[in-house]
């Protein structure tokens, strides 16, 4: 248990930043990297890695690169995040590019002394509420097939095909019925590792709050998974 | 505790599964327009050119500013040794004087040789003067211009008072005197600092020579003797004081250099006592004598006799003077042959004993022991 958890915090952030410039060379290598490697179970980070902040100082400083960074290490989670907090991937999309403007318009507002995941996150969930306070999900089986379906990779034979196909429709339709404060809570675990006091401090609640959130979110993605 | 295992469990399940989610990436359009946008702030290669000009401004500010500094420095090295008054200074200035290079030097040296001729008595000076052609003013030395040093900052406020009279300077009433001060302050030695009064035409400046010498003290004729003793005739013509600049500048409303019967409309001033005929010289302030005064002048702190310079004075000079030291030794031995002179040897006496008490007997020369009481 212990050490399940323990991966899975070290897991999201550092994960795509050593694949952005491959990905756009080889898209191939992006599809069997993101085949075989689930969100859990990513490698862990180096120790001398660049913190966030030290990045965003130098996109500031003139440094495009340093942007680029920063945007490998967080576009993907931040957009399966979005993907699952809105109801259609139009809107995922969407969003997901005006808060990466926002970020980009907004550099001056940023505080060296606020972590830059947390500024992000905070952008990306107040479009996010604004986005579903305009269009009530609809969130069904058919929807939870075409996010599958879209974010499916290809799969060596038809047999572990189907397998992963039914227990990722069962986890999609099991998130898609969960509260969207334990769904989003759940999310912000699961992709960006975040701990009780963060999700407590992003969306404004107790960290008991929130931990009941993700116990009955954990409780009830257990039982959809027939686990 | 249950609850905490059966949380962790459930945990452990739900994210595994999550794991398993295929990925989803945004696409590539978003991902383009977004990168796009955020290069956009900082376009590429803007900053480093704006650097590559800062630099290459930095550098060649440096360069003409290193350029503009080894300049100076080189002009100051080579202005120093013509400008600093050392006694080094003084050699290498002497010969070109000496050897008259330049057109307006020769006359200088007839100056030189009758420059440093005692003033006359105050009862034969107003009548001598400005009858003595090529006449120097009598000119208050002090000790100390005997020193180069000292003669280049005579030079130097020469040359200042020259600046400070516009007027004059404008006009020039006296190109001869006003230029050579100008000559010398260029020279900038002190060495040779001569003005116009050897070469002043016959009565134009020499009664201004003579206000100059009346205007000095006992003491100023007391340092002159002093000089005059310590220069012998190859070191006159460094002995030249601003005193002498200044009155050759005076204005008299005539040439000091020029024709000599040329004079500047408007700049003949009215004189309170004007100066006698050219043509009438005195017989007793003919060149030779003044020469010999000259000569006998270094003499006048020791056993020569009593010299016109200090007959002139107006003894200012005092027992009380004396005995509270604010004359010296010098002056008061001048005052006493000055007194011994008129004939007034009471006073002589007095000061004399007033001498012995403040400086010992030993200090009063031979000649004037026999005066003692």
């Amino acid at each position: 248990m212990g050490e399940a958890f323990t991966v899975i915090t070290m897991e999201t952030p550092e994960a795509s930043l050593p694949r952005l410039g491959l990905e756009r060379q080889n898209p191939a290598l992006l599809a069997n990297s993101a085949s075989t490697a689930p969100t859990g179970s990513v490698e862990p980070s180096a120790p001398s890695e660049i913190t966030d902040e030290v990045l965003m100082q130098q996109y500031l400083g003139g440094s495009n690169a340093a942007f680029d960074r920063l945007y490998a290490r967080h576009r993907q989670p931040l957009y399966r995040l979005l993907l699952r907090l809105l109801p259609r991937r139009a809107l995922a999309d969407e969003v997901f590019q005006d808060v990466w403007l926002r970020v980009v318009s907004h550099r001056s507002s940023w505080q060296p002394t606020v972590p830059f995941r947390a500024w992000l996150l905070r952008i990306a969930r107040n479009r996010a509420i604004d986005t579903l306070r305009q269009a009530r999900p609809e969130q069904s089986g058919e929807s939870a097939d075409a996010l599958i379906e879209s974010t499916a990779d290809s799969d060596p034979t038809p047999e572990v095909a189907l397998s992963r196909f039914e227990s990722a429709r069962r986890l999609e339709i099991a998130l898609a019925s969960l509260p969207e404060s334990q769904r989003e809570t759940f999310l912000l675990r699961a992709e960006f590792g975040l701990g009780h006091d963060e999700i407590a401090e992003l969306t404004g609640v107790g960290a008991e709050t929130a931990k009941s959130r993700l116990r009955y979110a954990y409780a009830r993605l257990r039982e959809a998974l027939g686990a | 505790m249950t609850s905490g295992n059966e949380m962790g469990r459930d945990e452990d399940i739900a994210l595994r599964a999550y794991a398993e989610l295929p990925r989803a990436l945004p696409p590539p359009e978003i991902e383009a327009r977004v990168l796009a946008a955020a290069h956009a702030i900082n376009p590429a290669g803007s900053r480093r050119r704006s650097l590559r000009w800062t630099s290459r401004l930095a550098t060649a500010a440096v360069a003409v500013l290193a350029f503009g500094l080894s300049w100076r420095a080189i002009e100051f090295q080579t202005r120093t040794p013509i400008a600093a008054p050392d006694s080094a200074a003084a050699p290498t200035m002497r010969p070109a004087f000496e050897e008259g290079d330049s057109p307006a030097k020769p006359k200088s040296r007839a100056a030189m040789t009758d420059r440093y001729e005692p003033s006359p008595t105050p009862s034969s000076r107003d009548a001598s003067l400005p009858a003595e052609p090529g006449r120097a003013a009598p000119e208050p030395m002090s000790p100390a211009a005997n020193s180069p040093a000292t003669s280049a900052g005579a030079a130097e406020n020469a040359n200042r008072r020259e600046r400070q009279a516009p007027p004059r300077s404008a006009a020039r009433p006296f190109p001869g005197a006003t230029g050579e001060a100008e000559a010398d302050a260029e020279a900038g030695s002190g060495v040779g600092v001569t003005l116009g009064r050897g070469n002043a035409a016959p009565g134009t400046d020499a009664r201004a020579g003579a206000e100059a010498a009346e205007a000095e003290t006992a003491t100023d004729a007391a340092a002159l003797g002093t000089a005059l003793g310590a220069a012998d005739e190859e070191s006159l013509p460094t002995l030249k004081s601003a005193a002498e600049v200044q009155s050759a500048a005076r204005p008299s409303g005539r040439f000091a250099d020029g024709p000599l019967d040329k004079e500047i409309p408007g700049q003949d001033l009215p004189r309170a006592d004007p100066a006698p005929p050219l043509a009438t010289p005195p017989p007793s302030d003919s060149l030779p004598e003044r020469k010999q005064e000259s000569r006998a002048a270094p003499a006048a702190l020791g056993e020569t006799p009593v010299t016109p310079v200090d007959q002139r004075n107006v003894d200012p000079v005092s027992v009380d003077s004396i005995e509270d030291a604010s004359t010296s030794l010098e002056a008061a031995l001048i005052a006493v042959r000055a007194a011994r002179a008129r004939g007034d040897n009471e006073h002589a006496r007095a000061l004399l004993d007033a001498i012995a008490r403040m400086h010992g007997a030993r200090s009063i020369p031979q000649d004037l022991q026999t005066l003692l009481r």
